[in-house]
């Protein structure tokens, strides 16, 4: 049984990384089962408030709250990296199984072909070794190994950027399906406007130094409408240019 | 008849033409410098005192094959557990080195020291420490091959991709955990290629380290010593060119063995390794 999700909250997040001010950020929310995609020029720490999020940098003062809670240490957080960070020299079922070893809770062959059926993989694909694996399938295993411990919040950081047009734009529609179907609360770092239109309920747009939710932007898409073509896709989409468009680069990276 | 289509050949085939394409261009290479060799002897009239023609040094590798062998499998023998000593202690001293920065930081120069300290300069130490023998011989290659093993195992198991390792912490991973599932398996193809160097240089170690240290029954550096004292020149060549064929030797099993552990573990050759990373 998956467990039930949990809206995120963010309040007075102040991040600062080599004595330099990344992040502050007075109050930001995602309620319980939704996608939230973050955009933002260049360097402005989006994959740094990723990472604040799911525990692997420490912020200086805020909170951050996941449901009831305000400590990450009991709530189970999947991350999806940019590149697939697949361990080479196994499978990947194993690869797959990796969270389940660290935290002590091994995966049963039925939960891992679940996952691989989630995700779009064969049984094939589970015993070959990521060197004989696609791009988009070890994209998919790196889905399939963030689902693998129920999480109770997603963590996805520029997951299709390193994936060409075509493959990128099936992972989306199918990440999407499957987020919503699994009800998770998701958090998509993403610097492709479209891309977080397309797969998101709600983007927050991060701008200025240091960087703030500029603008929430809610994403009212019929699923039906959202990976063709559509006049509400297309009005958010310039909404979310528009914003960006006024946001000044940063000097930082 | 014409040859058969590439696409037509049998498995067989197909081996024996892959392994003429690695054999022949060393072959071609060894058969130009014999020819050369004999060339500059006869154009230049060098005497055969002074440099053996290559008739002469095949005879004699020939005739004393039974002591070249036994040489090269007591100089094998010592550079073998030069080599497997200098592994159990440059990969525990890798992994003393990538716990902690400030042993590395202590620790490293003294390492570096193994590499740059000649072995004449050692010799009369270890002499005066453990005495003349194998035991010694074996000390000396231990010691030259130490070095690579240290600084090749050392960056595997510090090189690891951030995201591997925010994946371990993400999922509260042990130090353990983190060792022996991620740093120790990312380290080894830096471990086998830091081996393939050692093994090479174990080989030398075991040479050199018969001249200097070396007793009783001879080694390869034993056996060209006395060549040299003798001037026996054929035999003196037909011991270098000895020393040469187990250097490469050594060099090949090592290679191989290694490509093997990669194949088996990666899935992947350790140049294919080098050339992309997986995952």
């Amino acid at each position: 049984m998956e467990p039930d999700p949990i809206d995120l909250q963010i309040r007075s997040l102040h991040i600062t990384l080599d004595r330099s001010p990344i992040l502050a950020i007075d109050h930001a929310q995602a309620s319980a089962g939704t996608i939230t995609a973050v955009v933002g020029p260049s360097g402005c720490g989006k994959s740094t408030l990723l990472k604040v999020l799911a525990g692997l940098l420490p912020s200086d003062r805020g909170t951050v709250r996941l449901g009831r809670t305000a400590s990450r240490d009991r709530l189970r957080i999947g991350f999806v990296f940019q590149e697939a960070t697949l361990l080479p020299w196994r499978t990947a079922a194993a690869n797959i199984r990796l969270p389940g070893e660290l935290e002590r809770c091994p995966l049963s062959d039925a939960r891992v072909e679940e996952l691989a059926e989630l995700t779009g993989l064969t049984r094939n694909d589970l015993n070959k070794r990521p060197a004989a694996l696609s791009g988009g399938m070890k994209m998919r295993v790196s889905l399939a190994r963030a689902l693998s411990l129920q999480p109770a919040l997603l963590l996805l950081d520029e997951p299709f950027a390193a994936l060409d047009d075509l493959l990128r734009r099936q992972l989306q529609r199918d990440v999407r399906r499957l987020l919503k179907a699994l009800n998770i609360t998701a958090v998509l770092v993403t610097h492709n406007v479209s891309e977080a239109a397309v797969m998101s309920d709600q983007v927050w747009i991060l701008n200025g130094k240091p960087a703030t939710v500029q603008d929430v932007t809610a994403v009212m898409v019929p699923e039906s409408e959202r990976f063709g073509e559509s006049q509400m896709l297309s009005t958010v989409i310039r909404r979310i240019s528009d914003v960006l468009r006024t946001a000044r680069e940063p000097n930082d990276v | 008849m014409c040859c058969a289509p590439h696409g037509n050949r049998t498995m067989s085939e197909r081996r024996i033409v892959s392994f003429l394409a690695v054999i022949g261009p060393p072959l071609l290479v060894c058969f130009g410098l014999v020819s050369l060799w004999k060339l500059v002897l006869v154009g230049w009239s060098i005497p055969n005192w002074l440099v053996p023609p290559p008739e002469d040094v095949a005879r004699a590798l020939t005739e004393q094959r039974g002591p070249l062998l036994q040489a090269s499998a007591r100089t094998a023998l010592a550079a073998a557990g030069g080599l497997g000593g200098s592994l159990l202690l440059g990969i525990l001293t890798a992994f003393a080195f990538a716990h902690s920065s400030f042993v590395r930081r202590a620790f490293y120069p003294y390492a570096v020291l193994l590499q740059t300290v000649p072995v004449i300069a050692i010799a009369p130490l270890i002499i005066l420490t453990f005495g003349r023998g194998f035991h010694s011989v074996t000390l000396v290659a231990g010691v030259i091959s130490l070095f690579p093993i240290i600084t090749s195992t050392t960056t595997g198991l510090l090189q690891i991709d951030p995201s591997l390792n925010d994946l371990f912490r993400l999922h509260r991973a042990s130090w353990w955990q983190i060792l022996w599932k991620l740093r120790l398996p990312c380290a080894i193809p830096w471990m086998i290629s830091g081996t393939r160097i050692a093994s090479g240089a174990a080989v030398v170690g075991a040479v050199v380290g018969e001249f200097f240290v070396g007793s009783g029954p001879p080694g390869l550096g034993t056996l060209i010593q006395r060549k040299t004292a003798s001037l026996n020149l054929p035999e003196l060549y037909a011991a270098v060119l000895a020393s040469v064929v187990l250097g490469v030797s050594t060099f090949v099993v090592v290679t191989a063995a290694g490509d093997a552990v990669l194949q088996h573990w990666f899935g992947r050759r350790l140049n294919d390794h080098i050339a992309g990373r997986a995952g």
